[in-house]
């Protein structure tokens, strides 16, 4: 059985930095936007380590700020850092892509 | 000084009351297996504020804890272990400082009160204290003892929970099997007198270092939170 958490990892840390970089947001909308786009089988504890990794790395900054519901949330903001690995994450992205894509579809002579 | 770091504490046990019993105790077992990592515990409060957020948000959504952070929960704190940021050399050494000179000073006062020194000081207002090899052995096995014990109940929080029987077990063989021998190593070897001191002097010693960790501990708290704000 194809292990999917290795691909996955790299990959949800590009699309969080996606998320991040469009607009200043909180754990929880960020995995309810990743299920919106497929990523079905995320929880909040699927991307909270990640988000608490991409922090250490410096990619992303973060504040609490009050929240409607409950606590105060922690928001999370792009560094400039976190956009340069965002330009290199998509631009990987989209060599890796297209490669994979043609070998998947290749059918052979 | 007052320290950020335990009026986050204070916070965190304050949303903690907020949560129903099963989340609590899911959090008790959460935290407590992440006290066995090298996570500061500036992290550690941190990320049990945010846990306590998500848990606190998920019942006012009327949903389960399970259901937003997965039922794998050692899994989880597994990940952050893994993510977070590892204790640097120096507040490793204020930690281990800080438990040497609290847990030392406090095995130094019972045995001044629980010896004849605390008679001899209030009968005959004489303050000199034998210190005997028992005591010495006793002393450094008790504090190991201790280490040891924090470590097992930490790393093994999930499974007292789960009432895993061989651990509960072992838990409960080596930890009478550990207090016995100390306790008789204490009883067989405190006729060795070493040497006879003023039993003030280590009293003022342990306060003394007890205020000076304190400061630095403070200090360092303090100063990670102006650098993360």
């Amino acid at each position: 059985m194809f292990d999917k958490s290795q691909l996955m990892r790299g990959t949800l840390e590009g699309c969080i930095l996606k998320i991040i970089c469009l607009e200043v947001t909180y754990g929880y909308e960020i995995m309810v936007k990743l299920k919106d786009y497929g990523f079905h089988e995320i929880s909040e504890g699927t991307i909270y380590p990640l988000l608490v990794r991409l922090e250490k790395k410096g990619f992303i900054h973060a504040e609490f700020r009050p929240s409607p519901l409950g606590p105060s949330r922690k928001y999370y903001f792009i560094s400039n850092e976190g956009l340069e690995t965002l330009k290199s994450f998509e631009a990987y992205w989209n060599n890796i892509s297209e490669a994979v894509n043609k070998i998947l579809s290749w059918e052979g002579k | 000084m007052a320290n950020k770091l335990d009026k986050l504490r204070q916070e965190n046990n304050r949303l903690d009351k907020q949560l129903t019993k099963e989340n609590h105790n899911i959090m008790i077992d959460m935290v407590c297996y992440l006290r066995s990592s090298d996570l500061s515990d500036y992290d550690i409060e941190n990320i049990r504020k945010e846990l306590t957020g998500m848990a606190l948000e998920a019942q006012l959504r009327n949903e389960n804890f399970k259901d937003v952070v997965g039922d794998d929960y050692q899994a989880l704190c597994d990940a952050l272990m893994k993510n977070g940021r590892q204790k640097t050399l120096y507040e490793r050494t204020l930690e281990i400082l800080s438990i040497l000179v609290y847990g030392i000073g406090v095995l130094y006062l019972i045995e001044i009160f629980f010896s004849s020194t605390i008679t001899d000081i209030f009968k005959f207002g004489q303050f000199t204290m034998p210190i005997t090899s028992g005591f010495i052995i006793s002393t450094i096995m008790a504090a190991l003892m201790a280490f040891g014990t924090y470590h097992f109940l930490t790393k093994y929080s999930f499974e007292f929970s789960n009432h895993n029987r061989t651990i509960k077990a072992l838990f409960f063989i080596g930890f009478t099997a550990a207090w016995t021998s100390i306790l008789l190593i204490k009883v067989f070897m405190d006729n060795n007198v070493l040497l006879t001191i003023n039993c003030i002097y280590p009293l003022v010693f342990f306060a003394g270092a007890y205020v000076v960790i304190k400061y630095f501990n403070d200090r360092y708290a303090n100063s990670l939170f102006e650098a993360n704000k």
